[in-house]
């Protein structure tokens, strides 16, 4: 089954992605800071990547640089969650190759679930 | 009036004091030198000691009686005189006496002097000349019947001399009172003008400054005397908020001066003479003869940096709670959205129903937070980020393309349009200069709203352009859009008051929104349709040619590498810091260190194909 890792500092939001996502058959790791998450993902190799991006000591922009820069994590799927609405922020994701960009005021949990399911569903 | 008649009378009283007491130092000394030239010796002698009498009043009691009763006491001395002349006219032959010429001159004199002394001198000679005819029995009344007449004559014209004086004297009274009014009214402009708050300045149309009040000199910095004479442009520097020059026609004086109309700006910031930067709220309005004529303008100004700042403060405010405000918003739609999904919670019917309109609802919530962090940036200006070129056929691909899943929730149709002449198969490429998100989220809006108000049919998306414009339609089937709601449609907050649409929701910000955006770059949008025919929303956008959109991107791209360069030296650092941490986590699989090496190179990704995110 696929691997989900989920980076998100807000708790509420950590146990709502992680139900959702168990309910989908996925296993569910999570980490709830940028430092945590590279880590965890070196050590864990999911197949996707929920990262959100105003968090707490590095940003998810940077977590996304080093997971790119690393051998381990350089194609791992990453949807990236954010507040920040602005084409500047999406730009600077998509030039970091994030796979998607999600605004988090314009989505649903359904909506994040199945851009997950389409990222997951163009590996297999 | 009075001061003069003082005066008068004070120098009246002198003359006579000094007429008698001439008279009376000539007889004494015609008297001691020649006792022969005087005719009658003791009536020449009364005559100087009348005169001397009349000096001694002067310096005594006249001085005294003066302060209060100066007129009256003038009429005495006058008296007096007149009486010590008709015996120095009697003593010396009389109405033959050659003196009598100037008895003549001292009646029309007396004119000047006010039509009581006048009157008090006529009386006199004409006593005598009654007195001379009682006596002489009337014989030699016929033989100065001449100098009778002329006597007369000379009091007419003492009168009117009189009268005369008097006019002249009003006149120059109201003249002096007119000329003191204008100083009071000068002083008191000038009271007002430096007690206003707000800064004045005057200019004519040659940008000479006229009138420059103390406000003004407290707000540029410059001193009042100095100021006045100059040019406008060196005492009041003003430029926009992002430091830009004001082109010369744009500014606010050369504005109200050749339209004639009132300019208010109240964006701009002025440069004092010490160089601080003030924010200024500005009323230019233009100062016309009784012609029409424009011959300058007046402008008040006052700081408003304070007002501003609390302004900002405000949208900030807004701005940080609405943001804040979203998280909540996102976890409860996650709980709600886990209650309702079978594969996580289990629910009864009811609770299915009472928590769809529960999500329903924390999803409005969320776009009203959503709306309004985008008014409190489109007021701040924040709302748009980089202008470029937009290809508008791809824009409405992907725009359509991604509400065809809403569409299809209410069973419409959503087709698109491309402008196309009849057999050709190839449309032009439509450019415009603007921010393509925001465009996006401004087409995808109004397809919302016809989605949203039609219940059957569907909606069509067309474009079309020429040289100039392009056109951008969004037509539906909807219930259409009552004629009175139409002016107020694209307003803040507001929302069609109708009983069936009611219940369709929307935060009356969207249309707004999209207006303002449309503005900014430089369109415009309006609406047309009738109720129950539907509605077509227009968005009209001035077209780039090939030429501007190369010159826009090279604009762009030039100023983007100058902050790029800032960007990925300040990116590298977190960078570098995190991993240094990463070794104190339990041992990762892979040795932590050649992280460190490489410097993440930006290299500008080519264009994936699926880039419209959700």
């Amino acid at each position: 089954m696929a691997k989900v890792m989920l980076v998100e500092d807000d708790t509420n939001l950590r146990e709502i992605y992680s139900a959702r996502f168990a309910a989908e058959n996925y296993q569910v790791i999570t980490a709830s800071d940028g430092e945590e998450a590279l880590a965890t993902a070196v050590r864990e190799r999911p197949d996707l990547i929920v990262l959100d991006v105003m968090m707490p000591k590095i940003s998810g922009f940077d977590v996304l640089d080093i997971l790119r820069s690393t051998p381990e994590t350089k194609e791992t799927k990453v949807i990236m969650m954010t507040a920040l609405s602005q084409d500047t922020d999406r730009q600077r994701g998509e030039s970091l190759g994030v796979n998607k960009y999600l605004i988090k005021s314009q989505v649903t949990l359904e909506d994040v679930v199945n851009a997950v399911k389409q990222e997951l569903g163009a590996i297999a | 009036m009075v001061d003069q008649q003082q005066r008068n009378l004070i120098l009246l009283g002198r003359i006579l004091a000094v007429a008698s007491g001439t008279v009376a130092v000539v007889i004494f000394a015609m008297y001691g030198l020649r006792p022969s030239l005087l005719s009658d010796t003791g009536l020449s002698l009364a005559t100087a000691l009348l005169g001397l009498a009349v000096v001694g009043y002067f310096i005594s009691l006249h001085q005294l009686l003066s302060k209060k009763w100066r007129a009256g006491s003038t009429m005495i001395l006058t008296v007096l005189v007149a009486i010590n002349f008709i015996l120095v006219i009697i003593s010396t032959g009389g109405l033959d006496s050659p003196y009598y010429a100037l008895w003549l001159l001292a009646i029309v004199g007396a004119g000047v002097f006010g039509a009581n002394e006048t009157l008090a001198v006529l009386g006199i000679t004409l006593a005598y000349f009654a007195g001379a005819f009682i006596l002489s029995n009337g014989r030699n009344l016929g033989d100065h019947s001449v100098e009778l007449f002329i006597t007369l004559a000379a009091g007419a014209l003492a009168e009117w001399v009189h009268r005369r004086s008097r006019r002249a004297a009003a006149a120059t009274t109201k003249l002096a009172s007119l000329s003191g009014k204008l100083s009071e009214e000068q002083l008191k402009a000038q009271v007002l003008m430096g007690s206003i708050g707000e800064g004045v300045i005057v200019v004519d149309v040659s940008n000479k400054i006229g009138l420059f009040n103390k406000a003004a000199g407290l707000l540029t910095g410059w001193d009042q005397d100095t100021a006045v004479g100059i040019d406008y442009n060196l005492v009041l520097q003003l430029h926009t908020a992002d430091e830009h020059e004001l082109i010369a026609g744009s500014d606010p004086f050369t504005a109200a001066i050749t339209t004639n109309q009132l300019v208010v700006r109240d964006d701009l910031v002025m440069t004092t003479h010490a160089g601080r930067k003030i924010q200024l709220s500005l009323s230019v309005s233009p100062i016309a003869d009784s012609s029409g004529h424009v011959t300058g303008a007046i402008a008040l100004f006052r700081d408003i940096s304070r007002e501003k700042a609390v302004e900002r403060q405000k949208e900030e405010f807004v701005s940080t709670a609405s943001h804040e405000m979203r998280t909540p918003v996102a976890a409860i739609e996650g709980y709600i959205s886990l209650a309702m999904n079978a594969n996580v919670a289990t629910i009864d019917d009811r609770a299915m129903k009472y928590l769809t309109k529960a999500h329903e609802t924390i999803q409005h919530l969320g776009e009203l937070f959503r709306d309004l962090l985008s008014v409190t940036k489109a007021e701040e200006g924040k709302l748009i980020g980089k202008i470029e070129p937009v290809d508008v056929g791809k824009l409405l691909e992907g725009a359509v393309g991604d509400m065809q899943f809403v569409a299809a929730k209410k069973n419409l149709t959503l087709v698109l349009q491309l402008a196309s002449s009849a057999g050709k198969q190839i449309s032009p490429i439509y450019y415009v200069g603007a921010s393509s998100e925001r465009l996006r989220e401004v087409v995808m809006n109004l397809i919302d709203n016809s989605i949203k108000f039609t219940a059957e049919g569907g909606i069509t998306v067309s474009l079309a352009g020429d040289n100039k414009a392009v056109e951008i339609s969004v037509a539906d089937t909807g219930v259409g859009i009552a004629k009175e709601d139409i002016p107020h449609l694209f307003q803040k907050f507001y929302r069609i008051d109708n009983s069936a649409t009611r219940t369709i929701g929307g935060t009356g910000l969207g249309l707004y929104l999209c207006r303002t955006l449309v503005e900014l770059f430089n369109g415009r949008i309006w609406v047309e349709g009738e109720p129950g025919k539907g509605s077509t929303f227009h968005i009209s956008l001035p077209r780039l040619s090939e030429a501007e959109a190369k010159e826009l991107v090279r604009v762009a791209a030039s100023a983007e590498a100058a902050s790029a360069d800032g960007e990925a030296a300040a990116r590298v650092m977190p960078a570098a810091a995190a991993v240094a941490q990463v070794p104190t986590v339990p041992p990762p699989v892979v040795p932590v260190t050649p992280i460190a090496m490489p410097v993440p190179e930006l290299q500008p990704e080519a264009h994936k194909t699926d880039r419209r995110l959700s």
